[in-house]
């Protein structure tokens, strides 16, 4: 009788060598090192490359200049109140409105205005007592003057459609129009030049919306605060800074060595970019319209007459072009700019 | 030559054409026996010095260099953020010298024990490049945040002359904290995680390991009994000596294993504490991370330096960073009545005297000294100590975790290297009869 055979050996010795394997894979392990770490570059906090459409639809019927007729009566909200104006201004815009480092006092184009204003409302006191200045930000103005911590906001404030559904507007004092700063060592000449390359603007500003539907197709990067844009500049994160001219006069001062474009971009018709320029339009490089106003609550019609009423004065009486030289002696605008009094769907308010 | 008992019959049935098939086939079932146990007393082998390797890593001197690898880790985190708090304080206090040189010593200092700690960290790194590349990592960018920050000092100088440079001067500050921020913290942060990762995996590995080993020496146990019964069969009851041989090192193998690890479960519960406790103190640490933060950003505003956000965000985010509406947080009630005061006083005397356009007085409070300083310095004291208990305790946890044993991969190597001596000359043996 035949023995049984015991069993195939082969097969047991598979399913051991599979235990062993297995045992040795799960006590071993490997390393690897794949050379030093790169380092990562520095970049501005909130740095955005802007994509989103634009989503405004501009009024036919609305006209951004327009204004309450003036009136020389000082505002009651104000006179009875502490005899004091909270104003809410930028502490970074040079020349326009900006924090002295040094002493703290707020100094530009803005703030001597707001001087006039408060000499006007309270003759015989120092300006400086009366004035108290807020530090505010773009998106802050409207809630800011809405719960009463500001009665009044300057700067460099766009007059448009859109922000009167939600303050009313002085007349306007400033106007300027979208410009372009480059490095002074690049070859751009014109926006042409800049068709797909970084274009740095403030986020929330309508420079970076303007950006967004030029035709070169610059590609738009927001940052919160214009002299990011600068720094960005000066480390080639970016190739151009484009904003109002007042502004990036501003800029220039930080960094000297930073130019304008000098060829103006192509223009349709009917483009009245340039109608507030100063000079050939040949050399003209703006291309948007920008009147600046002052802001107040959609309420305070006294308020607003009697600005514009001082806006006025210092109009004719040469003390607005005595500020505009003293701050933006090289900005090309046409002077001091019309007043214009006149309904709009929105706003003034009492009309 | 002599033929095995058991096989002489069957040769003698089948004839002699098919007698070489049945001795062939016997040698080969001896030599696939062979070769199964030489795998795995190489398999127990490379375990053991695993197995060695990896109790060494979650034994107290491993131990004790992850919580000090951690401990730097948490310092150059901490020293970070202050050099941060201090350079924007710094640009605050320009205007007044006496200030400004505390801001400037605070900020050398945390600089200082960032760099001291880098270097303290390298020595412990024990060659193992993950962890060096986290510090290199570190060295690397840190010159990067420095030159920002000196870059904007430098640009500060001319404030009394010139002040707008100063205000890009802040712009540079700003990109300095957002890259410290955004880089640099999170890279310390991840050299701190890693080394309570790597505890957490010392810890598994050791059980992995442990455990492998234990199977495989079982595993060799159970192939040796099989081989030993396997030829008892087929040599009429004839015991092999050399099996027997190496049974019984492998039992010794087993036994000496199991003496050797018998501190093993109390170094696992303590390497569980000590993550644990790592934990902790990196919520501890990242409350002070946060405040710091608070710090810097009041610093930012009140310099008049960002306008990226509106007051009411500013606050927010206050309150979010100081912790004032976490009465959850792991803190003891001291330091929880520490931060109500803190955030009591922020709201007091900078936001609303912001908010009111009282900006001097706000920036009063804000610089050494000042009461909204003087509120956090009392709980940030409070909470060093908390941070510095909890930093001796883990030390003290690290230090009770058992050495691990000497010799556990050589002392298994050689012992398996004996007992397939013996295994290979039994077998050999017999396989010879068939040869």
């Amino acid at each position: 009788m035949r023995r049984p055979s015991p069993p195939p050996l082969r097969s047991a010795a598979g399913r051991a060598v599979a235990v062993m394997v297995t045992a040795v894979s799960l006590a071993g392990c490997a390393f690897g090192y794949s050379g030093p770490p790169p380092v990562a570059s520095p970049a501005p906090s909130g740095v955005r490359t802007a994509t989103a459409p634009p989503s405004t639809k501009p009024s036919a019927a609305c006209e951004p200049r327009n204004s309450l007729a003036p009136d020389s009566a000082p505002p009651r909200s104000i006179t009875r109140k502490g005899e004091q104006i909270r104003a809410g201004v930028d502490q970074t815009l040079t020349r326009m409105s900006y924090r002295d480092p040094a002493t703290g006092e707020y100094r530009g184009f803005d703030i001597d205005i707001l001087y006039e204003i408060a000499k006007e409302m309270f003759p015989g006191r120092n300006p400086r007592d009366v004035l108290v200045f807020v530090a505010i930000t773009s998106e802050e103005r409207q809630e800011r003057l809405r719960d009463g911590t500001v009665d009044i906001v300057a700067d460099s404030m766009t007059a448009t459609c859109d922000r009167a559904e939600e303050v009313a507007f002085s007349t306007d004092y400033l106007d300027s129009g979208q410009t372009v700063l480059v490095r002074g060592d690049s070859g751009y000449r014109g926006l042409k030049d800049l068709a797909g390359k970084p274009v740095c603007a403030a986020t929330g500003t309508t420079s970076l919306e303007i950006l967004r539907n030029r035709p070169e197709k610059p590609v738009p990067v927001g940052v919160p605060n214009w002299t990011d844009c600068l720094v960005m500049l000066q480390q080639r994160q970016v190739e151009a800074v484009s904003t109002d001219h007042n502004i990036l006069l501003g800029l220039q001062d930080l960094d000297p060595s930073t130019r304008f474009l000098e060829a103006p971009p192509p223009r349709s018709p009917g483009d009245t970019s340039c109608r507030w320029y100063d000079g050939p339009a040949a050399t003209c490089t703006w291309f948007s319209n920008e009147p600046h106003a002052i802001a107040f609550r959609k309420d305070d019609a006294d308020f607003v007459r009697f600005v514009n009423h001082v806006l006025q004065k210092i109009r004719a009486n040469g003390r607005w072009r005595a500020i505009h030289d003293r701050w933006l002696l090289d900005h090309p605008d046409k002077g001091p700019p019309p007043a214009a009094y006149g309904p709009n769907p929105t706003w003034p308010p009492g009309r | 030559m002599s033929t095995p008992a058991s096989d002489v019959g069957e040769a003698t049935r089948l004839g002699p054409a098919r007698n070489r098939r049945p001795r062939a086939t016997t040698r080969n079932r001896l030599a696939a026996w062979a070769a199964l146990l030489l795998v795995l007393f190489v398999a127990t082998s490379g375990t053991g010095l695993l197995a060695d390797r990896a109790v060494r890593a979650a034994g107290q001197e491993m131990a004790t260099s992850a919580a000090q690898m951690s401990d730097n880790a948490q310092a150059i985190y901490r020293s970070l953020s202050g050099a941060d708090t201090a350079a924007t304080g710094r640009f605050l206090a320009m205007a007044s010298p006496r200030q400004r040189d505390e801001l400037d010593r605070r900020y050398g200092e945390a600089l200082s024990v960032a760099r001291q700690r880098l270097a303290d960290s390298s020595a412990l790194t024990g060659g193992d490049p993950e962890r060096a590349a986290g510090l290199a990592r570190i060295s690397r960018q840190l010159p990067v945040y420095t030159g920002l920050v000196d870059h904007a000092q430098d640009l500060t100088r001319y404030a009394r002359t010139d002040p707008k440079r100063a205000l890009l001067g802040a712009a540079y500050l700003r990109e300095a904290t957002a890259y410290l921020r955004g880089t640099l913290l999170p890279a310390a942060l991840d050299l701190w995680k890693e080394e309570i990762a790597r505890l957490g995996e010392a810890r598994n590995g050791a059980r992995v390991a442990i455990g492998s080993l234990t199977a495989l020496l079982v595993l060799t146990l159970g192939a040796l009994w099989g081989i030993q019964r396997y030829l008892w069969r087929r040599t009429r009851r004839v015991f092999n000596r050399g099996l027997a041989l190496a049974t019984l090192v492998m039992l010794g193998t087993l036994g000496w294993l199991v003496w050797s690890l018998s501190a093993s479960p109390y170094a696992d519960v303590r390497l569980g504490a000590v993550g644990e406790r790592l934990r902790a103190q990196q919520d501890l640490v990242g409350v002070e991370r946060a405040a710091l933060e608070a710090r810097a950003d009041d610093y930012l505003r009140l310099g008049g330096d960002s306008t990226a956000v509106g007051s009411n965000e500013l606050r927010s985010r206050f309150r979010g960073n100081a912790g004032c509406d976490h009465p959850e947080r792991p803190l003891s009630g001291a330091l929880t009545r520490r931060i109500t005061i803190w955030c009591a006083t922020y709201d007091q005397e900078i936001h609303e005297k912001e908010r009111g356009g009282r900006h001097e007085e706000a920036v009063v409070a804000a610089l050494p000294d000042g009461k909204v300083a003087v509120a956090y310095e009392q709980f940030d004291a409070d909470l060093t100590r908390a941070i510095e208990n909890g930093k001796a305790a883990i030390l003290d946890l690290a230090e009770d975790i058992p050495v691990a044993p000497e010799g556990l991969g050589s002392g298994t190597v050689l012992l398996c290297l004996a007992a397939a001596l013996c295994a290979g000359r039994g077998i050999w043996i017999r396989i010879k009869d068939y040869l």
